[in-house]
């Protein structure tokens, strides 16, 4: 069954076609909040809520790209969890050793959900992308991982966040330029397996 | 020779990057990276940052996020709220457009001065113009106590005045002006008390009209009130000192002891005697100038404006607060 009919479906109240949408969309929607937020677990709240948001709103969609509507209900549940974050910052809890004294970050409380086999050179790089990727204001961070990070074309970003398409080449340039100047020690550290990354990629 | 790379030039080369250029465009930069190597430079170095940006491995969700049916029903009711979005907006505008047109109205056909009701304004106008013509012919002299042996100097004539000299006498006298209104008010204390730093008038009354007064003294007869006739009438009266009040001393009892009213047909305010104490007279000429002129009733379709301006911003208000509120729900 082709997407527009679950869509159709869905919005007349059938549930399992609704989830079969959910089924497609929610990697790509995970992923998008756990760029924007860098923590699974709000990750998984925000991701939870929009897909909550986009069954209750479903009677709004009216038409066009699917995929850029729910993934626009996802940035939004990321905007609502961050603007929650600022209101309410939360002090990690940090243990103590022997001496009683806090230990800084303790290693055995980080879970950034990679998995075993990812080389710890991976680990570190992904972690320095995403230090700076929290580090762009929200506009460029959306704009900047649905373009690179999920590989969205201009006027699929254009009607996600439903800004010209002017705005958002002028905000992919932007977010780029601060990400370069972020990532230039990054580089450095990491030239062999980006090179090596594209050769495999061309 | 290398031209300055702006930041519209480096927009061009991230979208350069992402084929996201017309054709004209791509030509151009194609040109420009032909010749310039500080151009190149920029374009391998965001062309890295994107490469980077790539590479990063996609998460994939760690559960699946499929609504139960029971899920699914809680969320239902707030569906049909989805459906107010419409009339809730329609709402909005025409209130929104309503009050512009009543405050445009009202600026382009013009609108009371003042929001003071009418009612109010007519008699406090009258009083004050009334106040003004007195005074500019006849000032209102008020005397303070008893005069004594007090000269010129010692006296404190009105508009205002709470001065005076001190003297001998330390008595405060006016000097009535023939045809004008006088206020004699003398307070004093018994004998054995401090002398007096502050004076209370009584309770304000209106006095009947003229001839139900006594006159004491006209200004033909005798121009200046002086102790004699203040005397004549308050045989036990001290008079008002000016004398620093002493801090440790008791607070003297402040009393009105005797008033000595001029009756000269404009007299507003004067001095009555001891039976008359504690009151203010005024001749009927005042009193009529006074009187709260008949004010039209209060403009009713100004009043009808406002509520109507009012109801239009809680409505426009209220549902700009729901389409919020839905919206974050939504």
């Amino acid at each position: 069954m082709d997407e527009q009919a679950l869509v159709r479906d869905a919005q007349h109240g059938d549930l399992d076609a609704f989830n079969r949408l959910v089924l497609v969309y929610q990697d790509m929607a995970f992923n998008l909040a756990f760029r924007m937020l860098g923590d699974n677990a709000q990750a998984e709240d925000a991701t939870q809520n929009a897909f909550f948001s986009a069954y209750r709103s479903l009677g709004s969609f009216r038409g066009g790209s699917f995929k850029a509507w729910l993934l626009r209900t996802v940035t939004n549940a990321c905007y609502d969890e961050l603007r929650r974050r600022m209101r309410h910052p939360t002090t990690p809890l940090e243990p103590e050793n022997d001496d009683e004294e806090e230990i800084e970050n303790p290693s055995w409380m980080k879970d950034d959900g990679f998995s075993p086999e990812e080389s710890m050179e991976q680990v570190e790089m992904e972690r320095a992308i995403q230090h700076c990727l929290e580090g762009l204001p929200e506009e460029f961070r959306a704009v900047a991982i649905l373009v690179d990070v999920q590989g969205m074309d201009y006027q699929e970003v254009s009607e996600l966040i439903e800004k010209p398409l002017g705005t958002i080449k002028s905000r992919v340039s932007r977010a780029r330029l601060r990400l370069r100047e972020c990532l230039q020690g990054v580089w450095e550290l990491f030239e062999d397996t980006i090179r090596l990354e594209n050769e495999e990629s061309s | 020779m290398n031209a300055q790379i702006t930041p519209r030039d480096l927009e061009l080369l991230s979208a350069y990057l992402d084929g996201q250029l017309n054709e004209k465009e791509r030509a151009r930069v194609d040109a420009r990276l032909q010749k310039d190597e500080a151009y190149r430079k920029e374009l391998e170095t965001l062309d890295h940052t994107r490469t980077l940006l790539r590479s990063l491995s996609p998460r994939r969700a760690p559960r699946n996020f499929t609504l139960s049916a029971q899920t699914a029903e809680q969320l239902k009711p707030s569906r049909s709220l989805i459906h107010w979005v419409p009339a809730l907006r329609v709402t909005a505008a025409l209130a929104s457009f309503l009050l512009i047109v009543t405050f445009a109205g009202e600026l382009l056909f013009g609108r009371p001065v003042s929001t003071m009701p009418v009612a109010m304004e007519a008699p406090a106008a009258a009083e004050s113009q009334a106040f003004a013509a007195d005074t500019s012919q006849n000032p209102p002299i008020i005397q303070w106590g008893e005069g004594g042996a007090a000269s010129d100097s010692q006296k404190a004539y009105g508009m205002g005045g709470m001065g005076g000299g001190g003297g001998d006498g330390s008595d405060l006298v006016g000097v009535p002006t023939p045809a004008g209104p006088q206020v004699n008010i003398q307070i004093s204390t018994p004998e054995a008390q401090p002398p007096l730093a502050a004076v209370l008038p009584p309770e304000p009354t209106y006095f009947p009209p003229t001839g139900l007064m006594e006159p004491i003294a006209t200004p033909a007869e005798e121009p200046m009130m002086g102790a004699a006739s203040m005397e004549a009438a308050t045989p036990t009266t001290e008079p008002l000192r000016m004398e620093p009040m002493p801090t440790s001393t008791p607070e003297p009892t402040i009393a009105a002891e005797s008033q000595t009213l001029e009756n000269t047909g404009d007299l507003i305010v004067g001095v009555p005697s001891t039976d008359q104490r504690g009151e203010i007279i005024a001749t009927p000429e005042v009193l009529a100038m006074t009187e709260p002129v008949e004010a039209p009733a209060p403009v009713q379709p100004l009043r009808q404006l406002r509520i109507a301006q009012l109801i239009l911003t809680a409505i426009v208000v209220g549902t700009g607060l729901c389409l919020i509120l839905l919206r974050r729900r939504g």
